[in-house]
């Protein structure tokens, strides 16, 4: 009776609760080649500083290093200056009874700060995404499931608007198709008009699993379904389309319109404006109706056209730099469950980086999605680390 | 929205018996296909009587719903397009290249052929100004006529892909030239409208000037065949000014324009508009030497424009039109 009584309740409430693995702070500093590195970067920042301070001229290319440079810069005296600070605090609570319990409370508040420029300094360090400054295109689809993974879908799409309207990011609509009973879409596609919102979506590519009961459902049972998510870096607006539509070959592309027969012109008024775009050497077949005049369309399609081969062609490269280390490495964003939402449990886990949230209607309102795309960017940029001091412990053996 | 008479008419007249094809559209609405219409959405049976496709329906539901304030507006859209009232009526605009003009019952409404055409000759002369300009020779400001030209769709698409052009844009029609100058005035766009019947006064418009470009969306379609052709939302809500003429557009411009203007582009309805256009040229001896005509097809696989130019001319047209169509003289 109790129990029965308790757990629609217990239900009810949000565990706002978070694995205890990753709230221990324990602190590993950074290993010492990376520090190096850092200091490299660092002597680089003032070389440039003096000459630019000599250079009236503006170099665009320049400023760009040197805005890199200098966030490395700041980034590496912060974790420093900490770094000392922790270390001779550390220090005290060795040698000095007498200010042990101070020392101890201090190096408490110390940690997380420490903790925190560590990992700014790390992410710093890594060479940065190509496409990391680009707005970006989400790209959803159903997987396995019927109508349920369809609805998922639908929910998917509000979540990511969610997460653009809580950072107040411009996004649109490019296209959307509802499926046949009404509820549920069976494709989606969202542009996020925001330079850089691909450096942060990047990770959300992927499939995501639903487990619920679905409203589908007659007998009480819980499903698992599953939707597609596609992140597409968006390379440069609708207006440089029309340049960007000349830079293909005739033979390359083929543009597909309503084709009723009839004499059309003045004969007709019709509202049909879908267009269809294929892209013969890389088998890309786009479709387009969401807007009012095939001109739109036509944009649009070869926007989404760009940003896919763009991708394919990043995708490409990675494939043969992996190829050249011949290792096997647990790549992020290519696995292909990447998370699972699981209604029943009020839980959502990443399974990149098995960081659980309890707290689904804040994943699913936006709110809390950074935290779960922090911890995967962390752990991507671990793993990332990983690989490049390997590769300077290689090429150190070599030389 | 304004209740136009036509609408009223569209809403409270007799509904138009089953069987309902038109000549063009074969596709049967059969009673299982309503009946899946109808559980998708109750209004969606209401739009498949003209769009005759689920897809089709879908999409002007959504647009309706995007664009309309509320759902009774609707509602009043999804049974004014049962009786084949046309959409961009109802919505009250349409887009048309990169600009979105207004639309209103008495005015053509703009079609993609168009567009696909005057977004081409627009893009070619942009570039070529652009080209002159790189160069360091920087052109006087082009001068363009659009005649017939409705809601001014072709000339404020024109103004706003060259920049630096003076156009002008001629309408016989009273209520064309007011919902011009109001597409005018609502894209930010400043052209010139000027009431004047093209047949009767060619002179007077643009008097003394030479032209660069004259651009024309004339009615072409044959009285004889307008019952034939035409579908049943043209022939019942928009008005027979704009559509019904045969060949007088075309020998006004080759009585009254080509020694006025370098370059021109018709839009034509049959092959047979633009042999009868490039046979004056050809037959006219000072015409002869001086120009070039040739005809380009939409995409839809129909025969739309005719379009000539000088051999020589202030500006480069021979690159301008290459490969614009097929050069026929």
């Amino acid at each position: 009776m109790l129990s029965r009584m308790w757990k629609p309740l217990l239900r009810s409430i949000a565990w706002k609760q978070v694995r205890w693995q990753s709230q221990a702070l324990e602190f590993k500093e950074l290993h010492p080649s990376l520090t190096k590195r850092a200091e490299k970067y660092v002597i680089e920042f003032k070389k440039l500083e003096l000459l630019l301070s000599k250079n009236t001229g503006f170099d665009l290319e320049e400023q760009k290093v040197y805005s890199r440079l200098s966030s490395i810069a700041d980034a590496f005296n912060t974790y420093q200056a900490n770094l000392a600070n922790y270390k001779e605090l550390n220090h005290m609570v060795n040698e000095d009874p007498s200010l042990k319990d101070d020392a101890q409370l201090e190096l408490n508040e110390l940690l997380p700060t420490l903790v925190n420029a560590a990992d700014k300094l790390l992410n710093k360090l890594l060479p940065p995404h190509p496409f990391a400054d680009k707005p970006c295109i989400l790209e959803f689809r159903p997987g396995v499931g019927g109508v349920e993974a369809m609805i998922f879908t639908q929910d998917l799409l509000h979540m990511y608007i969610n997460y653009a309207q809580y950072h107040r990011w411009k996004w649109s609509i490019t296209s959307s198709t509802k499926n046949c009973s009404g509820s549920g879409l069976s494709e989606a596609i969202l542009s996020i008009d925001q330079p850089g919102s691909y450096d942060r979506l990047k990770y959300e590519a992927g499939v995501h699993r639903v487990q619920r009961i679905p409203a589908t459902e007659a007998k009480g049972r819980t499903h698992t379904s599953t939707a597609a998510v596609v992140v597409l870096p968006q390379m440069g607006d609708e207006s440089s389309v029309a340049s960007y539509e000349r830079t293909f070959k005739p033979d390359e592309i083929r543009i597909d319109v309503m084709r009723a027969g009839g004499k059309g012109g003045q004969h007709v008024n019709t509202t049909d404006s879908a267009v269809r775009l294929t892209h013969y050497p890389s088998g890309i077949v786009i479709s387009m109706q969401e807007e009012r005049s095939q001109h739109r369309n036509k944009a649009k399609a070869f926007q989404i056209l760009r940003a896919k081969l763009a991708e394919r062609e990043l995708k490409e490269k990675e494939a043969q730099e992996r190829s050249a280390r011949k290792d096997q490495v647990s790549s992020t964003g290519r696995s292909d469950k990447i998370r699972t939402y699981n209604y029943p449990q009020n839980r959502v886990t990443d399974h990149r980086c098995g960081y659980t949230l309890y707290d689904l209607n804040g994943i699913m309102a936006g709110e809390r999605l950074d935290d779960l795309i922090s911890a995967v960017e962390k752990n991507d940029d671990e793993v990332k680390a990983g690989r490049m001091l390997l590769e300077m412990d290689i090429s150190s053996h070599t030389q | 929205m304004v209740v136009g008479c036509r609408r009223r008419e569209a809403l409270v007249g007799d509904w138009v018996a089953g069987g309902d094809y038109s000549s063009n559209d074969m596709t049967r609405l059969g009673p299982r296909m309503l009946r899946e219409a109808y559980r998708e959405h109750r209004w969606l049976p209401l739009l498949l009587r003209e769009c005759r496709s689920m897809d089709q329906a879908r999409a002007e539901l959504q647009w309706m719903q995007k664009e309309l304030g509320n759902a009774k507006e609707v509602f009043i859209g999804c049974l004014l397009r049962a009786r084949h009232y046309p959409l961009q009526y109802i919505l009250g605009t349409q887009p048309f290249g990169g600009v979105t003009v207004q639309c209103r019952p008495g005015v053509l409404i703009p079609r993609w052929e168009t567009e696909e055409w005057a977004c081409e000759v627009g893009r070619r002369f942009a570039k070529a100004l652009a080209a002159l300009e790189s160069r360091g020779t920087v052109p006087k400001p082009i001068k363009v006529l659009d005649a017939c030209t409705g809601t001014g769709c072709v000339s404020l698409l024109l103004r706003q892909m060259i920049g630096d052009s003076d156009i002008t844009a001629v309408d016989v029609s009273p209520s064309a030239v007011k919902l011009a100058k109001q597409n005018s005035i609502a894209c930010g766009l400043p052209i010139t409208v000027v009431k004047q019947d093209l047949l009767l006064h060619s002179s007077s418009i643009c008097a003394g000037s030479h032209l660069d470009l004259l651009t024309c969306n004339p009615p072409y379609i044959p009285a004889s065949s307008y019952r034939r052709d035409c579908t049943r939302s043209v022939r019942m809500y928009e008005p027979k000014l704009a559509l019904i003429s045969d060949l007088q557009f075309y020998d006004n411009l080759i009585n009254s324009w080509l020694a006025r203007t370098d370059a021109f582009v018709y839009e034509i309805g049959d092959l047979k508009q633009c042999e009868h256009v490039i046979h004056r040229i050809s037959s006219e001896p000072s015409l002869k030497v001086n120009w070039h005509a040739g005809c380009r097809y939409d995409s839809g696989g129909n025969a739309r424009v005719v379009y000539g130019y000088r051999r020589k001319a202030r500006l480069d047209l021979a690159t301008i039109f290459k490969d614009f169509g097929i050069l026929m003289h």
